[in-house]
């Protein structure tokens, strides 16, 4: 039990730390669209020049090969420097690149790692349905095979960034009559295809990052298809499992970045009798305390997994643990910031930024990415081992 | 970085466990009403010579050298069996002996002949060098010798002297004695000032640890009924109304026990944020506590509520351990005051 970084460690900390504070990008990044993808890939491509691109992908295949403990020390350095999100390459970086090079062919990877290594392309995922949201594996946008094509035609939802989007990592059913988790087959899909069209749908936040994404009779060949047909439900856990992981660090430090400016918000809101500030309200105050004792134990939390991973070399089911106590903890410090700001905070259009647009936004954690009662059952089947209810 | 315990502090836990299931099982306690569980002297001197009370002290005091993580794994296995409290009395008893210099009381205490009980402290403000006045809660008052004192900022170990009235009560968690101790301005035998809060900051972590201790078997105690009782022809555990208050359960404690290793880790090393980090503790390991003894009882229905059942138990040690160093809304004021790393 101990809380030391080797000499090494703290040396790669420095370097970090020098490199993301001379070349972090200081102007706000666009909420959404052709902007947010011009600003997104630039940082990518800065980040590539550097030798910092995928630093939680393997050597082998262009990264940067990280342990576990050098990316926790990335992302805290990345979320100190205040560092961009990573927005719309989030996809190719921490989902369809891990796939393609835990399943992917040698000419998948050779055509597509390198690109998005230098924030050439954009993926989005091509996942949820209207009628298959937490029970994903119900998917029914088909996909019929037609010589060395699939033919594929249904609709996708939800999908992030699939607007300025090259490609898709797409689950399509392949085979109608086996059991459901059986006939779906993962597929890569060039989002300029013919008959591939998406409408993008606003958020209550105001932004339109997620879209609908519809297929008429969109021919894929069949080269694309990552691991076997028909066996697409194993491609996809694997890059589940990744977004669980490692990924999600740096927001998670962001968000502890956030409790103090919170803190600091309650110390200058007035509330109340004159001359009164927010944080002199008890129940306030109280709320801030709790939080800021509950995102430390997330950041323990943290560490203790890392610690696991780095003894195991596998990612925990302790992830999903931490994915809905960062949903819980980023909604709890959105309430108290609507409740510090009062009145204040109903002056707010489309296209604001700050504590309203974040906000409104922060509804979404705990149902993007699988949604709270999601990972609840995923704690209560593989955490607890409890008797399966589904 | 590593906070995940070490294969040494693994197989003292494994020890602690051994000796805790062999001599002090958990079944002791029940159906037992009001009757007083506490082990007597002759138990607790078979914990000492095991070296339980000497764990982390220095080995120029007679002790075992190890730290604060290692009392941490400790008391979180005392917790979690229902372990005797005035182990706590004794260890943080001789802290603050050695601290005061007296090493013949330090022997004394972790011989288990001279029996420390623990002053519930309402206001962790308050200064031990002056004279103590008023009606002191003492932990672990049958047959103490000494009662130790642990303010935010100093410290006192009292002798009990036979004109002192130390009048037992009946204690909530009848696993514990409890005695009124009235004080009319009695000088403590001696003091000491806890300038860096080393000594608050072992004392509330411990305290944590056993409440993680106590949240950890509150959770298992949940899910192995959730899976063997069935309703409606099924385990309940297989109804998310049953599934989704364990898997809360579970994440509640899990964020308390790493909180609790991160805090221990940092106040062993005297980081800056260490006073942070023991009070968000406390915050964690008293809300996992409790709400994991009552997610346990309403899993359990009707015989949770019943004294027949060591459901109540837990419940009743959280409400102890919660009050033991200033209480919830004392750790959140630190929590939000004390400054990060």
């Amino acid at each position: 039990m101990n809380l030391d970084f080797t000499v090494d460690e703290q040396r790669f900390r420095e370097e970090v730390r020098d490199w993301l504070q001379d070349n972090a990008p200081r102007d706000p990044q666009p909420l959404e669209g052709a902007e947010k993808r011009a600003y997104d890939v630039a940082w990518q491509r800065k980040q590539f020049d550097a030798g910092w691109a995928g630093i939680n992908w393997p050597k082998a295949f262009g990264g940067c090969g990280m342990s576990t403990t050098q990316q926790l020390i990335w992302h805290e350095e990345y979320a100190k420097a205040n560092a961009p999100d990573v927005g719309s390459c989030f996809v190719g970086l921490n989902h369809g690149g891990p796939t393609l090079i835990a399943r992917g062919s040698e000419a998948h990877q050779a055509f597509h790692l390198p690109k998005i290594l230098r924030g050439e392309t954009i993926w989005c995922q091509g996942f949820s349905e209207p009628s298959s949201g937490s029970d994903l594996a119900s998917l029914r946008t088909r996909g019929v095979l037609d010589g060395d094509h699939l033919v594929v035609n249904g609709q996708k939802i939800w999908t992030s960034y699939a607007h300025v989007a090259d490609y898709q990592e797409l689950l399509v059913r392949t085979d109608p009559d086996v059991k459901k988790h059986k006939g779906i087959t993962w597929i890569i899909c060039d989002m300029s295809l013919p008959g591939v069209e998406v409408r993008p749908i606003r958020t209550m936040s105001g932004e339109r990052h997620f879209c609908e994404v519809f297929y008429d009779d969109v021919r894929i060949p069949l080269d694309n298809v990552v691991g076997e047909i028909n066996g697409g439900w194993s491609v996809a856990m694997s890059t589940l499992s990744f977004e669980r992981g490692t990924a999600f660090m740096s927001r998670q430090i962001a968000l502890a970045r956030k409790v103090e400016e919170l803190i600091e918000l309650a110390r200058k809101t007035p509330k109340g009798a004159m001359g009164r500030m927010a944080i002199d309200d008890d129940e306030i105050a109280r709320k801030l305390a709790r939080l800021r004792a509950n995102v430390a134990a997330l950041q323990a939390m943290t560490y203790a997994a890392i610690s696991r991973n780095e003894r195991t070399g596998m990612p925990g089911p302790e992830g999903s643990m931490i994915k809905l106590s960062f949903a819980d903890l980023s909604q709890d410090l959105q309430r108290i910031a609507a409740e510090i700001l009062g009145p204040s905070m109903l002056e707010y259009e489309y296209g604001d930024t700050g504590w309203t647009h974040d906000y409104l936004r922060s509804y979404l954690a705990s149902i993007g990415g699988g949604t709270s009662e999601i990972q609840k059952e995923i704690i209560a089947d593989r955490v607890l081992g409890m008797p399966k209810g589904r | 970085m590593d906070l995940l315990p070490t294969e040494e502090q693994v197989q003292i836990v494994d020890s602690v466990v051994d000796v805790l299931t062999t001599e002090f099982p958990r079944e002791r306690h029940r159906g037992q009403g009001n009757e007083c569980t506490e082990p007597d002297k002759a138990a607790m001197q078979k914990i000492a010579e095991l070296g339980w009370y000497s764990l982390g002290l220095e080995p120029e005091l007679g002790g075992l050298g190890y730290g604060l993580p290692e009392e941490a794994l400790l008391f979180t296995e005392v917790g979690r069996h229902l372990g005797p409290v005035p182990a706590l009395g004794a260890v943080l008893g001789a802290r603050v002996a050695s601290r005061g210099g007296q090493e013949a009381l330090v022997g004394s205490i972790l011989a288990g002949d001279t029996r420390v009980g623990l002053a519930v402290i309402e206001d962790p403000s308050m200064d031990c060098h002056r004279p103590m006045q008023g009606q002191f809660r003492v932990l672990g008052a049958r047959g103490c010798d000494y009662v130790v004192f642990l303010g935010r900022d100093s410290a006192a170990l009292l002798e009990i002297t036979p004109d002192m009235a130390l009048a037992e009560r009946g204690c909530i968690d009848a696993t514990v004695s409890l005695g009124n101790l009235d004080l009319a301005g009695a000088h403590p035998t001696f003091a000491v000032s806890d300038n860096d809060r080393a000594l608050y900051h072992q004392a509330v972590i411990l305290t944590s640890a056993m409440l993680v201790g106590v949240g950890e078997a509150a959770r298992d105690m949940a899910v192995e009924y959730a899976k063997v009782r069935e309703q409606f022809g099924k385990p309940i555990g297989a109804f998310q109304a049953v599934r989704h208050p364990c898997a809360e359960a579970a994440v509640r404690v899990d964020a308390a026990r790493a909180q609790l290793w991160f805090a221990a880790v940092c106040a062993d090393q005297g980081r800056s944020d260490a006073g942070f980090q023991a009070a968000a503790s406390a915050s964690l390991a008293i809300d996992a506590a409790h709400r994991n003894c009552q997610t346990n009882i309403q899993v359990h229905g009707a015989i949770g509520g019943t004294d027949e059942h060591d459901a109540h138990l837990l419940l009743k040690r959280s409400h102890l351990l919660a009050s033991l160093f200033g209480n919830l809304d004392m750790h959140l004021s630190d929590a939000l005051a004390a400054p990060l790393e």
